[in-house]
């Protein structure tokens, strides 16, 4: 648990020489935690005992002026290095806004200015701004909830900008930045959806071109961290899933690969890929020549009784995992009486 | 060479005192990478908020390269993990297999032997199948942390409100798009089949097909066999500071009384137990009482001010292997619960929930712990 670390200064001189005494003292008892937990999974007997609480910070802290001076120390501490950036504001924010809301539920937003100033007090004027255009945008959310869960995804997310540059200006992207990374990778996607000219690698390449845009320097990095949640969302599409259906298995297996390299992926992976793919062939054909062995056995009835024929059936077909068939088609799921999603299963 | 006077020296050594090494921030990074289960009805669109993410878009395992900053700084930068993505309403055996061969994907693609799962919600019931199949193919056991997060191991009262078209609700689709949004109308959904599952009894004992969490339960249970540790938290919140979304259901619909112990569902809600005959003391977080939560030991999420949080195992509720038959101590107890609704933990604002320090929290409690 114990790593090195700079500790940043903070600003607020006062309250940082108050915080870190305290701190100090605070260390101490949570080294101590530390230390037992290090050994164990388990909460040690003479770990803090937590039990309604929502909040345990203060529980090794004497006063109020204690528990507030650790606090402060926290978010100085953590958000110290970011804080000129919007979004890092926010959740500065949020951090406020919930310790204040635990310890003062009456009055909590009447302290706010005052945890501002002790924090970052060269901000505080423009923290309180955001302060105050941030209960304005999550009234308007609670308040107009049951129209926006009732537009279409593209109008929901035209109105939340309306409203984001409404209440922060140009500063909503900054804050929303990384929703707006994520948009413009789903935007690609569907873009390919919607233009299905071209072979399946000159698509997953032009993603991929989406992605180098989006995140610059660390479009590796993003690529080889998300390689698989980038290829489902690629095999989702409903053209990809038709081009490849149209496919023979052999070709198939070679187009998948070449989209998998395209994400970055080495030989080993291609290589653990294409087994996995033979075996998932294998599997669904077994699957489907079952289910339609069991539809002469039954007819169309999936909720048929079982019998002994249709037992002997699923034995045949699945060995070891028949019983696991059974489980499923008692409970109505039939895993083979659907349309396959190529390279997903 | 460029000299220091003595005060100069003297307060250097002392700022270099300062940043000796001190309780981190960062979470350690897990031997095993960890696999999101995501709950009914979201993969990373809800209402356009990202479900694994913080409320403003970023994913809460994201790792910071040099000079990044959105991302999590709490996390180790070569922290691996995986974001599944199933059918948003379906029975959780549909659900369960699909994140089985979802997992079998990123192991293909990673090379991994082994995961941890963190699931939530209904996610936390796809883990345990998702296990059960991992064994079968691998003829070992791939899942080390099992981890629910306010799942409803023993059913949900909402679902069977919901199926029961109880005052309020004209139309079970119709009902569902309003609370999760337009992806119910989806190909591939069976909003029937999601809901079913989630009520503890088989719903429909005339349709043919036998549903519900108990029977689920019993053919994927929580015991050590398909998953190393099983682990759980559990949520529960008042009123006052609950998501409007779920304050409007206790409002309008029905308030769940979720921390009464019974054998059976005793109060016929459709979740196994009873209530404790006060629905109001924070014994559910708008869609799951308290009852229905515990699988394997309850975990503890402890707030740190000067460190990262932490996530702690507790033993003092015991081990629920059998979920079906939990003690009155696994089911009335409100130890360890999280003071936070069923949405506070995923990306839906508005909260002031910290998922970042969360679940770098969960990464430092599992890496500690050897997986």
């Amino acid at each position: 648990m114990l790593k090195p670390k700079p500790l940043w200064l903070v600003s607020g001189a006062a309250i940082a020489a108050l915080a870190f005494s305290l701190l100090g003292q605070n260390k101490t008892a949570k080294t101590d935690i530390a230390t037992t937990k290090a050994g164990s999974e388990f909460a040690p007997k003479t770990a803090p005992a937590a039990p309604e609480s929502a909040d345990k910070a203060g529980i090794n802290v004497q006063s109020d002026a204690e528990r507030e001076a650790l606090f402060l120390a926290d978010v100085t501490t953590r958000f110290a290095p970011h804080i000129t950036i919007k979004h890092a504001q926010i959740r500065f924010l949020e951090q406020v806004i919930s310790y204040l809301k635990a310890h003062y539920p009456d009055d909590w937003q009447s302290r706010v200015y005052a945890i501002l100033q002790a924090s970052f007090p060269e901000l505080s004027d423009e923290l309180m701004g955001k302060f105050e255009s941030l209960q304005s945008y999550n009234s308007w959310l609670v308040a107009d909830r049951e129209m926006l869960q009732k537009m279409s995804a593209s109008e929901r997310r035209k109105l939340l900008w309306d409203k984001r540059y409404a209440a922060f200006g140009m500063e909503a992207e900054e804050i929303w930045a990384a929703e707006i990374r994520n948009q413009k990778i789903q935007d690609a996607l569907e873009s390919v959806e919607q233009n299905p000219d071209g072979d399946l690698l000159s698509r997953a390449e032009s993603v991929v071109t989406a992605i180098e845009k989006t995140y610059g320097d660390n479009s590796q990095h993003f690529i080889r961290s998300r390689q698989t949640e980038l290829l489902n969302k690629f095999l989702d599409l409903p053209s990809i899933q038709s081009e490849l259906r149209d496919l023979p298995a052999t070709q198939r297996r070679a187009s998948l690969r070449e989209v998998r390299a395209t994400l970055g992926m080495d030989n080993e992976a291609l290589d653990r890929w294409e087994a996995l793919d033979q075996q998932r062939d294998d599997s669904w054909e077994n699957g489907s020549a079952y289910m339609q062995e069991r539809q002469r056995l039954l007819g169309n009835d999936n909720d048929a009784p079982q019998t002994r024929e249709l037992y002997a059936l699923q034995e045949r077909y699945f060995g070891r995992d028949a019983e696991q068939i059974r489980r499923e088609e008692a409970s109505g799921f039939f895993r083979y009486d659907r349309e396959r999603r190529i390279g997903r299963e | 060479m460029k000299h220091h006077h003595p005060l100069v020296t003297a307060l250097l050594l002392s700022l270099s005192l300062i940043a000796t090494p001190t309780l981190a921030r960062d979470a350690n990074k897990t031997t095993y990478p960890i696999v999101f289960a995501h709950g009914m009805a979201g993969f990373d669109d809800i209402l356009g908020y990202d479900y694994w993410g913080d409320d403003y878009g970023v994913y809460v395992l994201d790792t910071c390269q040099w000079g990044e900053y959105y991302c999590n700084h709490d996390i180790n930068s070569s922290q691996e993990s995986f974001v599944a993505s199933v059918t948003p309403f379906a029975s959780s055996e549909q659900r369960g297999y699909e994140l089985y061969q979802d997992i079998q994907n990123y192991l293909a693609s990673s090379g991994h032997s082994y995961v941890n799962i963190i699931g939530h919600s209904q996610g936390g019931l796809d883990l345990r199948k998702a296990a059960k199949l991992l064994k079968d193919a691998h003829g070992h056991r791939v899942v080390k942390y099992g981890i629910s997060i306010s799942s409803p191991h023993r059913g949900s009262p909402i679902a069977q409100y919901v199926l029961n078209l109880q005052p309020g609700v004209t139309s079970i689709l119709e009902t569902l798009a309003e609370y999760f949004g337009n992806v119910i109308y989806g190909g591939g959904n069976d909003a029937i089949a999601a809901l079913k599952q989630l009520v503890n009894h088989d719903f429909d004992p005339n349709d043919g097909v036998t549903t519900g969490t108990y029977a689920f339960n019993q053919n994927y249970p929580a015991g050590t066999d398909n998953i190393e540790r099983s682990r759980s938290f559990l949520t529960g919140q008042d009123n006052g500071n609950m998501n409007p979304a779920l304050y409007l259901l206790k409002e309008l619909w029905t308030e769940i009384d979720g921390d009464g112990y019974a054998s059976y569902d005793a109060n016929g809600d459709g979740a196994l137990g009873t209530g404790d005959g006060n629905a109001s003391d924070n014994d559910d977080d708008g869609l799951v009482g308290i009852n229905s939560q515990q699988m394997g030991y309850r975990m503890e999420y402890w707030e740190c001010y000067g460190c990262l949080d932490y996530a702690w195992t507790q033993t003092n509720t015991g081990y629920v292997a059998d979920l079906n038959a939990p003690t009155s101590t696994q089911m009335t107890s409100h130890a360890w619960k999280i003071n936070q609704d069923h949405l506070d933990i995923i990306g839906v604002p508005p909260d002031t929930f910290d998922e970042m320090e969360f679940y770098a929290a969960i990464t430092d409690f599992i890496a500690d712990n050897g997986f």
